[in-house]
């Protein structure tokens, strides 16, 4: 029993390992103590984790210097970090040619050197598969480059059918569209894709944001919110947003799980399941607790969907919480006088 | 503005200059000789660094480069920023500064007799042009605050003319550009507005721990809609926003410059918006404006996305007959150059061009496109400087302070090189150190025949770079070109 005690005790007063405190989000303090441990036990196991660590918080001379440990066995890696820190020259010469990824970089740096980088959309596509998004992306990128405009639509157009939330595709196409003379579906595709790169902005801050702190819940809901703005562009971020608020929702508690209910209700009405799933959907978030604003969003739903009767129970739970609420009472006229 | 040329100015210098290591040095083919003390300019911009990191510190400040004096050369006015204006409290212990040009580079601060160019505002930007026909320069001052329109005499000397003038902004103003939008002969005023913040309630960005307190994205606020000023003709001005067809679009804009990108014979604009999507206004030739920027693909990038655009140059850089288009950006995104095909559609050129690489890691301000090397083509000078003072806790391969570039044009007719190849080249001290850069003008201030460079830093000191390259000679005309981010100058010959 009392070294039962003594364990959560030791706990407390012993330094934490580098695991528990990446996993704790302390990354910073997790790669310092990664490093102090490979001083003490150089293991190349440890150190590729090392790597890949400073990887993750866009440490990138420090994953150079890491990978120097492991020799030749670094050099792919040490050709990822020059990639990241725009030393394109140095990294050309260690970037792995059996590696897709690393070929992708291939020719990202080549092309801002300002080199061809044709020659490299066939290993690429071996590597990664024709199915890849990003090689039907170099296929129509080169045939626009290259001036062939009517075989740039169609390659545009099969890359946007792998992948509909694709910028540059969406993009490549208009331009395609208007320099081989379809100036009107041209302008027609760039409005769309105009209408969708200040969506695909809002994603990409919210990813930036999630990656600053991956365990603050709130940044979860901000990605469901960007990921359901999308919807309308690719049915498939439907998932992703459902995804992002329910990670959101494991990572807090009590009554700042309001916000991502409701947040996730209008997901449902207005790409889901339709106004009922989404009042039911709060329904069931009431069973943590009641809060009139779940009430009234709840009611709200109902309301809309039809169902004057759900709609005015909700109510009236809700001006029960808040007996001197105006709004709540004035929404329950209306619902009455609307039966 | 028939027969006026558009002179560049602006600049913005780094936040605190740092010591760092003095770049490697090949053989220089241009030289550019920091002459700054020598030739008696000691203006240090004051950028009124908080710890609650308000994000308009780390964006100034613009200058200007005019005969202010009419004695035949070219003075130079910097614009300060102070202590911020939390709680409605303006600093009035830094003020502008207004260096007249004695002639042959030596340079006497002249701001106490300046009269109202000696603004006290926590400034951002500054245009320069005769807006009231009297044959003497004015000044508009974008500011963070109440903005101001400064009307000139030709001695130098400013009298404050908002109330009359009609022009009345009190937001977060940045670009501002002085261009007879209408052709009737005088200088209408386009003003980019760029963030929606809250300096009483700062939101905390970054890493709450101690040192990591950090600047928000712009992303994190909303953007505020530019404002078209037209000139009645007198130097009174309308809010003619909306008549002129600018719609009431947000898009956190920097830089605007005017140029006749359609060769119409009127002047179009081309709007720099941070992190939203450029916009490219075309002349209808009434006074009217429609939107170019889908079918010109300006608006974003080759990839299809939008950039953090910041400062501006046009140019011929290809020798073709038109006017390309040149944006610097934020890091990790090149900055961009947009070759005219005609009709109104350009191409993003970057990469084949070769002005990925060189720019891909600094956050680029003010650009100049200038002849430095008197060979026929147009170069293009970058200034750098990082908006985010501990940016190497994010990123270990980022840094506050950056080098300035100079990027040749190393094609020419009178060479087998393709046109348009850019290459990165050592200029002198230009570049050398790293600076937290912001504005960028070029001008001939010795009056030797070769355009000289004046580089802003936020926070950090003014400099002046003497053209002492080899082939300086006789400077191609700067036409249809203007610099960078805040501010810039039109001047009528």
């Amino acid at each position: 029993m009392r070294a039962l005690l003594l364990i959560p005790l030791l706990s407390l007063v012993l330094p934490q390992g580098p695991r528990e405190l990446w996993r704790e989000g302390e990354r910073a303090r997790a790669i310092q103590a990664l490093n102090a441990k490979l001083a003490e036990d150089e293991r190349p196991e440890l150190r590729r984790r090392l790597i890949d660590w400073c990887f993750t918080v866009h440490k990138y001379s420090a994953a150079l210097e890491a990978a120097e440990g492991l020799g030749d066995e670094g050099d792919p890696h040490r050709g990822r970090a020059l990639y990241f820190l725009g030393r394109y020259e140095e990294a050309l010469a260690l970037l792995d040619e059996g590696d897709g990824e690393a070929v992708l970089m291939r020719v990202e740096a080549l092309r801002a050197l300002g080199r061809d980088w044709g020659e490299w959309i066939e290993p690429a596509a071996e590597l990664l598969g024709e199915g890849d998004r990003r090689v039907a992306l170099l296929r129509a990128r080169a045939l626009l480059e290259g001036g062939d405009h009517a075989a740039a639509v169609e390659a545009f157009e099969g890359a946007l059918k792998r992948a509909p939330l694709e910028a540059e595709a969406l993009f490549g196409l208009g331009r395609a569209l208007v320099l081989s003379g379809e100036r009107t579906r041209g302008l027609e595709v760039l409005e769309r894709h105009r209408a969708l790169t200040p969506l695909l902005d809002a994603l990409d801050f919210a990813e930036r944001g999630l990656d600053l702190a991956p365990l603050h819940g709130p940044n979860h809901a901000a990605l469901g919110d960007a990921w359901r703005e999308l919807v309308p562009f690719d049915g498939g971020s439907y998932a992703r947003a459902e995804a992002a608020y329910q990670a959101a929702l494991s990572r807090m508690k009590g009554k700042a799980r309001v916000p991502v209910h409701l947040r996730r209700a209008r997901l449902i009405a207005d790409h889901g399941d339709g106004l009922m799933a989404a009042a039911f959907s709060l329904d069931a978030a009431l069973k943590e607790g009641e809060d009139p604003q779940l009430l009234v969003r709840a009611a709200d739903y109902f309301s809309e969907a039809g169902d004057a009767g759900l709609a005015l129970l909700r109510l009236e739970r809700a001006l029960a919480l808040r007996p001197g609420d105006r709004a709540i009472r004035e929404r329950i006229e209306r619902v009455r006088r609307g039966r | 503005m028939r027969g006026a040329r558009w002179i560049t100015l602006l600049c913005l210098s780094g936040c605190g200059e740092e010591e760092a290591p003095v770049m490697p040095t090949p053989p220089p083919t241009f030289a550019f000789a920091d002459v700054t003390e020598a030739w008696g300019l000691d203006f240090t911009h004051d950028a009124g660094l908080t710890p609650e990191k308000h994000l308009p510190e780390t964006m100034g400040a613009g200058a200007a480069l005019a005969d202010f004096d009419s004695d035949g050369d070219l003075d130079l006015y910097f614009v300060q920023g102070g202590e911020l204006p939390v709680s409605g409290v303006a600093d009035d212990g830094n003020m502008n500064r207004l260096y007249r040009n004695q002639g042959g580079g030596e340079f006497v601060d002249a701001t106490y007799g300046a009269g109202a160019a000696a603004h006290t505002g926590y400034g951002m930007g500054v245009a320069i042009g005769d807006c009231d026909g009297n044959g003497h320069l004015d000044m508009y001052l974008s500011c963070l605050g109440e903005d101001a329109l400064l009307f000139g005499n030709g001695t130098a000397w400013f009298r404050d003319g908002p109330a009359a003038s009609g022009v009345r902004d009190e937001r977060w103003t940045a670009g501002c550009v002085f261009f007879d939008a209408d052709s009737d002969g005088d200088l209408d005023l386009y003003v980019t507005a760029y963030l929606d913040v809250d300096l009483e309630s700062p939101t905390w960005c970054g890493d709450r721990k101690e040192g990591w307190r950090s600047y928000c994205h712009p992303d994190h606020y909303a953007g505020l809609p530019d404002r078209f000023w037209r000139n009645e003709g007198d130097g009174t001005f309308v809010d003619a926003t909306a008549e002129a067809g600018f719609d009431d679009i947000a898009g956190k804009g920097l830089g605007a410059i005017p140029a006749d990108l359609d060769g119409d014979g009127d002047l179009d604009l081309y709007v720099a918006n941070d992190s939203t999507e450029n916009r490219l206004w075309v002349n209808e030739g009434d006074g009217r404006f429609s939107d170019g920027t889908l079918l010109s693909g300006t608006g974003v990038n080759a990839r299809g996305l939008t950039e953090a655009g910041m400062g501006l140059a046009s140019g011929d850089f290809d020798l073709d007959g038109d006017l390309d288009l040149y944006v610097t950006n934020f890091d990790d995104e090149s900055n961009t150059l947009y070759r005219n095909e005609g009709g109104l559609i350009f191409t993003d050129v970057t990469a084949r061009w070769g002005l990925d690489a060189p720019t891909r890691m600094p956050v680029g301000f003010g650009t100049m496109a200038f002849d430095a090397d008197s060979d026929g083509d147009l170069d293009l000078a970058v200034t750098n400087g990082h908006i985010i003072d501990n940016i190497e806790l994010y990123h270990d391969g980022k840094t506050h302070a950056q080098h300035a570039l100079l990027l040749e044009n190393t094609g020419s007719v009178f060479r087998s090189v393709p046109a348009g190849d850019f290459r990165s080249v050592d200029a002198g001290d230009f570049g050398r150190t790293p600076r937290v850069g912001r504005c960028l003008l070029a001008g001939d201030l010795d009056s030797d025949g070769d355009l000289d460079l004046i580089e802003t830093a936020c926070g950090g000191a003014a400099k002046i770079y003497r053209n002492d390259s080899a082939r300086g000679g006789i400077a191609a005309p700067i036409v249809g070109t203007q610099p960078s981010y805040l501010g810039s100058m039109s001047a009528r010959e």
